[in-house]
């Protein structure tokens, strides 16, 4: 009995995992093509795997169990003001920590993430 | 009773008054040491300016306002170039026109900057040009608008700004301020030097007085000090300033004592003139000191030793494998031999992919590759990864389609297993990717780049070079003007802050005899205008001695023959007729000893790195016809 429930458990702790990783919707501009779509959702999924191991930690909520990533503008994402926004931004977002190519990806994230 | 209380509560009162008067006037010592300062310049450049205005009457009395503003610059200099380099051009640039330095490349795109001021401005007196004169001095009023005490309050709020102003200041007592870099007057840089020496001390005092939470340690203030000294006692001609001791004594150990103090006090910059350079490095010498490239590309975030050494190892089998040529003969290391300075000595420029006729450019060592901003001669690139497929792509090299890269290399197990394995490393691409095998290949080159030559070791006290290295060390720091364009500590155009790559136009021939010129138009391709054609990034000259043949097209087999180009004054001086030429056509005028000396100082920035020779073998591939290929090619 004992280790049906666990097996239960671990499903269901399997599960909502999934559910809380493809809980990140993105929309695209309606007059952009599917191709192009796939390209830019192709970027903005790497974006988000580096948000998850560079910013996550500060700045994603757990609600319910559910990730929830607050909406960035690309303007508080730009460039060299980003690096120096504050203390714990100036230690760990550097360029050997964080590159300008991944700091674009993460942008195109932002860009295409579906907004609350 | 009552004359007893008013006593006591006056006494308070007038303690409490001074107290605070005191306290008032020292938090404006600084301020007001700034102002001093600055109305000093502005007064001296007032006179200028009317001198200018009521016409030249006499050549050397211009001259000597020009010295004196000059002089009266100098402690200034300490502020200006931190606050605002851009405005600072106009009172006292290089050159009439710029375009890459102080570029923070990897955020934005060159521009043009004016340059004008006093340096230029004496430039055009020596060539008796009046209104380039005219020109010059004009522009500096506006400029110093910029800088007016007011407009400096901001920046004086915290100590910070102190901090890294003093950071760069002392970067360039090392780079600019003993060579001739801004002063077209040799008689006038050890007289400004001190000058500026000595102003700074003052600035110093007025810091401390100021930001009493953070003063300066009196173990830097006594090597200042010391270092004072050892400047007053110097011979004024800079060919016999000893610039071997000023720079390891001095300067490089006022470096280490001022990062302590930085990490001490945790002082933060908002300025992106600082974002390159490594608070940690404690030495100018350290190869650490700023970032250039990410060589470790989209491992950017693995830093388990075994992790590293698995990307290595694929990145060295990668760098001598002929598959990633469109034709299975040329490899990375066909050009790029790691026995020869990761270049080939043999040839002025490698055979062209088919075989047919040579490739226009020389193929640059990679060692050190890692410290420019903009990757190849023209800078072309901003990443080493973006390099690595430019070459693996182009017709003219190895002619890989970028389709066929990854293909090829997961045709074979050994690195399928190995981009499999490291890819799990890698969240943004848990799969194999180009992006993994041209980042191993930047890693594995890269890793030559820690080690250090006995140069460094002399300005880390370490060891003492020969006299006749010295010697050479003084000569390339002055009359051979070497420095100013090598900057230190790389020997690069990347000169402090370290954001920015320099380029030059030599007059580089074509041929030796100097009858061909102009087959490669250099930067212009890349961002073109009149200053840029024909130009090149400075190249460091770390292990220069090993990395023959010499410039772009590779036209001097021996480094003697360069420094005897430099010494006739470039193109320009063997009657080529370049326009934009950024040399000095006037002859430096080096003797034979002179040069040999320079040889000798050029060859102790040999660094000490050792290949590991283990023979490799090239992995299996299931394409059986890939499988004929030869380790490193067959170019």
């Amino acid at each position: 009995m004992i280790k049906y429930s666990l097996i239960i458990i671990l499903t269901i702790g399997v599960f909502s995992m999934c559910a809380n990783k493809k809980s990140i919707q993105f929309e695209f501009p309606e007059k952009m093509t599917d191709s192009i779509k796939l390209v830019n959702q192709a970027y903005a999924e790497k974006g988000l795997a580096l948000y998850r191991v560079s910013c996550a930690k500060c700045h994603t909520d757990t609600v319910k169990r559910r990730e929830v990533i607050p909406d960035f503008t690309s303007e508080q994402l730009s460039n060299y003001e980003f690096r120096i926004a504050n203390k714990k931004h100036e230690d760990n977002l550097g360029e050997t920590q964080l590159t300008q190519d991944e700091l674009i990806l993460i942008n195109m994230f932002f860009n295409y993430k579906k907004k609350k | 009773m009552k004359i007893k209380f008013f006593t006591i509560f006056a006494t308070l009162f007038g303690l409490i008054f001074m107290g605070a008067f005191r306290n008032d006037d020292n938090s404006n010592v600084y301020n007001s040491t700034y102002s001093f300062f600055f109305k000093g310049y502005e007064n001296s450049s007032e006179r200028l300016q009317k001198y200018v205005q009521s016409g030249i009457n006499n050549e050397d009395s211009l001259r000597d306002l020009i010295h004196q503003a000059r002089m009266d610059l100098k402690t200034l200099d300490f502020w200006f170039r931190y606050a605002n380099p851009i405005q600072y051009k106009l009172i006292n640039g290089p050159l009439p026109v710029e375009w890459e330095t102080e570029v923070f490349e990897k955020y934005e795109k060159p521009y043009k900057r004016i340059g004008s001021g006093l340096t230029l401005a004496e430039l055009a007196l020596n060539d008796n040009d009046t209104q380039g004169v005219i020109k010059y001095i004009g522009s500096i009023h506006s400029a110093l608008n910029h800088f007016k005490p007011d407009s400096m309050s901001g920046l004086f709020k915290t100590a910070d700004h102190f901090a890294f102003c003093n950071r760069l200041y002392i970067l360039n007592l090392s780079t600019l301020y003993t060579t001739g870099f801004e002063c077209p007057d040799q008689n006038q840089i050890i007289p400004e030097l001190l000058s500026m020496l000595k102003g700074v001390r003052t600035i110093y005092s007025a810091y401390s007085k100021t930001y009493i939470q953070n003063p300066l340690d009196d173990d830097y203030l006594e090597k200042y000090d010391a270092c004072i000294r050892f400047v007053e006692n110097q011979p004024k001609n800079p060919q016999l300033f000893d610039h071997y001791t000023f720079v390891s004594q001095y300067v490089n150990q006022l470096y280490r004592l001022h990062s302590n103090w930085i990490l001490k006090n945790d002082f933060r910059s908002k300025s992106m003139l600082d974002y390159t350079i490594n608070k940690e490095a404690k030495s100018i010498f350290d190869k650490e000191i700023y970032r250039g490239q990410n060589t470790k590309g989209i491992f950017l975030r693995v830093n388990n030793q075994n992790d590293l050494t698995k990307i290595e190892q694929l990145g060295r089998l990668l760098f001598n494998d002929p598959l990633l040529s469109g034709n299975l003969q040329r490899s990375c290391a066909s050009c790029h031999i790691a026995e020869q300075g990761f270049t080939d000595t043999t040839q002025g420029t490698a055979l062209a992919f088919n075989h047919r006729g040579k490739l226009k450019r020389n193929a640059p060592s990679l060692l050190n590759s890692e410290y420019n901003h903009l990757i190849m001669q023209d800078g072309k690139h901003l990443t080493l990864q973006e390099q690595a497929l430019s070459v693996i792509t182009n017709p003219e090299e190895m002619n890989c389609p970028e389709s066929l890269i990854l293909k090829r290399v997961l045709s074979c197990k050994t690195y399928k297993t190995i981009l499999e394995d490291l890819s799990k490393l890698t969240p943004q691409a848990p799969a194999p990717s180009i992006e993994h095998v041209l980042s191993a290949l930047t890693f594995y080159y890269s890793k030559f780049n820690a080690s250090k030559s006995d140069f460094d070791a002399a300005m880390e006290l370490k060891l003492d070079l020969s006299v006749k290295a010295k010697r050479g060390f003084n000569l390339f720091m002055s009359k051979a003007q070497c420095a100013t364009c090598h900057f230190l500590p790389l020997f690069n155009g990347v000169k402090p802050p370290f954001v920015g790559s320099e380029f030059e136009v030599l007059g580089v021939p074509d041929d030796t005899a100097f009858t061909r010129f102009g087959a490669d138009s250099g930067r212009y391709l890349i961002n073109p205008s009149f200053e840029t054609l024909f130009a090149f990034r400075t190249g460091t000259l770390k292990n220069i001695n090993r990395t023959a043949p010499y410039m772009h097209n590779g036209v001097y087999k021996t480094l003697r023959e360069v420094v005897v180009f430099y010494n006739e004054g470039g193109g320009n001086g063997r009657g080529l007729n370049i326009s934009n030429q950024t040399l000095s056509s006037d002859k430096l005028e080096l003797t034979e000893q002179e040069i040999s000396d320079i040889l000798v100082f050029l060859s102790t920035l040999n660094e000490n790195y050792t290949i590991d020779k283990q023979p490799i073998e090239l992995p299996k591939s299931k394409n059986k016809q890939y499988n004929d290929r030869v380790l490193g090619g067959t170019y």
